[in-house]
């Protein structure tokens, strides 16, 4: 009978906590369909749901040797599903500000007529380009861009010079216009034919 | 107030359209940390009365993602001799020209380290293995097994994630246990069939000779055992935690181990599944259409797709189409 405790989740996280991967797996399938509805429910709508189910449980596994099995693993579980979810919001907020502010057209040059009607599509196509950003510099856009940090600010934050705040973020634009200029150009052959 | 920025957020949740302002404001409220408790609190009723939504997250997905490195204590490092080591001590012997992947971790318990490997058998082929202590296991399509290297003087435990048959050498000291997510099979000597893949709803265990012990970890985390006689099957649903018991035809559980594709009754949404592992393809069609179909197909050995898509074409009258490693089922359109 011994054996039974195998599904006892205090014991699971005895044995997440000693790098258990079977424990871990047991855990993930048996919480990761709440946590799915919860993320639905109160994640940005603009995010993958499933992506932040999956970064939850590798944050999971991060922490596993900090998890008290005293405790239920559901509240552990929620305190990191909260924290991503409540990231995901305030990181939403933010991109949306900055798309309603007109603070994009303004960067990336658009004339504020043809925008007008297709400002939803435009900003979805904005938000995809800026995704293909590589990481490091896609961060110091976002700061910038969408925090409304000061470029003293982030050279702080990322312990980088001032210059490189300022290198990385115009990199950043002459490429977002760049690839949008394309897109111009592509529909406009389109349009002509 | 507190009401306001509230509802501000559940409709940006919703993906209403706020003003500039509005987000503004919100973004402010956010930034605050007295107002987090405030959310946290909202955020744990949710939490609550959260539904279950399936989720397409594989577990592989997060294992892929996570440093490999983090697996293996400190001070064993991942490149040494070990390797070599390892491999003069695999026990287990496979059979068949099959390719089996194997890789390596360890898994430590409380009382010992067990050193596991694990045999994975890709969808659309199938294997056998043999443990040390001779028990011999058949692999179905899209299985993972996760065995030790050898066994300790504790119990032979195995992890499955799919399905397989065993033949248990007897041993009354030493029960067998084959772990699945959501229950455990606990035998000392008898030959059964366990159906547990991570994306069926059910788990199915038939048993064929002996007996053997079903633990079932109901949600309210009690365990239940199910003592269970041969010619039984006891189907699991992992969803509302019921059991239905059964007999079962022979040939319907363990044809796949002679390379016999049966269904029997199954649901459209089975078989495809059943198809998907079987052939290794992927089936595309619209699940609402084909929801209460349901189908009885035996094929004989090593039949093709061609045949069994001519079969179940006539037999629901839809359109089928074969590109490559997808098939599509359409409903047969009808005559003008």
């Amino acid at each position: 009978m011994n054996k039974l405790n195998l599904y006892n989740e205090s014991d699971l996280i005895v044995r997440l906590n000693a790098n258990d991967q079977f424990a871990f797996e047991v855990l993930f399938y048996k919480y990761k369909n709440k946590l799915k509805g919860f993320v639905i429910k109160l994640a940005p709508s603009q995010v993958d749901s499933d992506e932040i189910v999956q970064k939850v449980f590798i944050k999971v596994w991060v922490q596993r040797t900090k998890i008290d099995p005293r405790k239920s693993f559901s509240s552990f579980l929620f305190t990191i599903a909260k924290n991503e979810v409540i990231d995901q919001l305030r990181s939403s907020i933010s991109k949306r500000i900055y798309f309603m502010g007109h603070e994009a057209i303004a960067d990336l040059n658009i004339s504020d007529q043809s925008v007008n009607e297709t400002q939803l599509e435009l900003e979805q196509k904005v938000v995809e380009l800026i995704k293909k950003i590589p990481e490091r510099r896609r961060q110091i856009f976002e700061l910038s861009r969408y925090d409304g940090l000061s470029y003293k600010q982030i050279a702080k934050e990322l312990n980088i010079s001032e210059n490189t705040v300022d290198t990385q973020i115009r990199k950043s634009l002459n490429y977002l216009r760049e690839e949008l200029r394309k897109i111009k150009i592509l529909l406009l052959i389109f349009l002509s034919k | 107030m507190i009401e306001k920025v509230l509802s501000l957020l559940e409709r940006f949740i919703a993906n209403e359209r706020l003003s500039v302002q509005e987000l503004k404001q919100l973004r402010k409220w956010m930034e605050n940390s007295e107002n987090m408790t405030l959310v946290n609190k909202w955020m744990e009723s949710h939490w609550e009365k959260a539904h279950e939504i399936e989720s397409k997250v594989v577990f592989e997905e997060i294992l892929k993602k996570i440093d490999r490195q983090s697996f293996l204590r400190k001070n064993e490092p991942f490149l040494n001799s070990k390797w070599v080591k390892y491999f003069q001590r695999v026990a287990a012997i496979l059979i068949l020209p099959v390719i089996i992947v194997s890789s390596f971790y360890y898994l430590s318990t409380q009382t010992l380290k067990v050193q596991y490997s694990e045999a994975i058998v890709p969808n659309g082929q199938k294997s056998e293995i043999i443990l040390p202590d001779s028990t011999h296991i058949w692999l179905n399509s899209g299985t993972r097994l996760r065995y030790p290297v050898a066994f300790g003087k504790g119990n032979r435990e195995v992890f499955l994630y799919g399905e397989a048959y065993f033949e248990v050498s007897k041993n009354k000291h030493q029960p067998f246990i084959v772990n699945t997510s959501k229950l455990a099979v606990k035998v000392l000597g008898t030959k059964f069939n366990v159906k547990a893949y991570p994306d069926d709803k059910t788990i199915e265990t038939a048993l064929l000779e002996g007996k053997i012990n079903l633990m079932i970890q109901s949600v309210s985390g009690k365990n239940k055992v199910l003592e269970m006689t041969p010619g039984e099957m006891i189907n699991y649903s992992a969803k509302d935690s019921s059991i239905a018991k059964s007999g079962f035809i022979k040939d319907d559980v363990i044809g796949w181990k002679n390379n016999r594709l049966v269904f029997r009754d199954d649901t459209f949404n089975n078989l495809t599944k059943k198809i998907e592992r079987w052939y290794n393809v992927e089936i595309i069609y619209d699940k609402t259409l084909f929801e209460d179909q349901r189908l009885t197909v035996e094929l004989l050995e090593g039949e093709s797709i061609e045949r069994l898509f001519q079969i179940i074409e006539k037999a629901i009258n839809v359109d089928y189409r074969i590109d490559k490693q997808k098939i599509y089922i359409n409903p047969k359109m009808k005559n003008k």
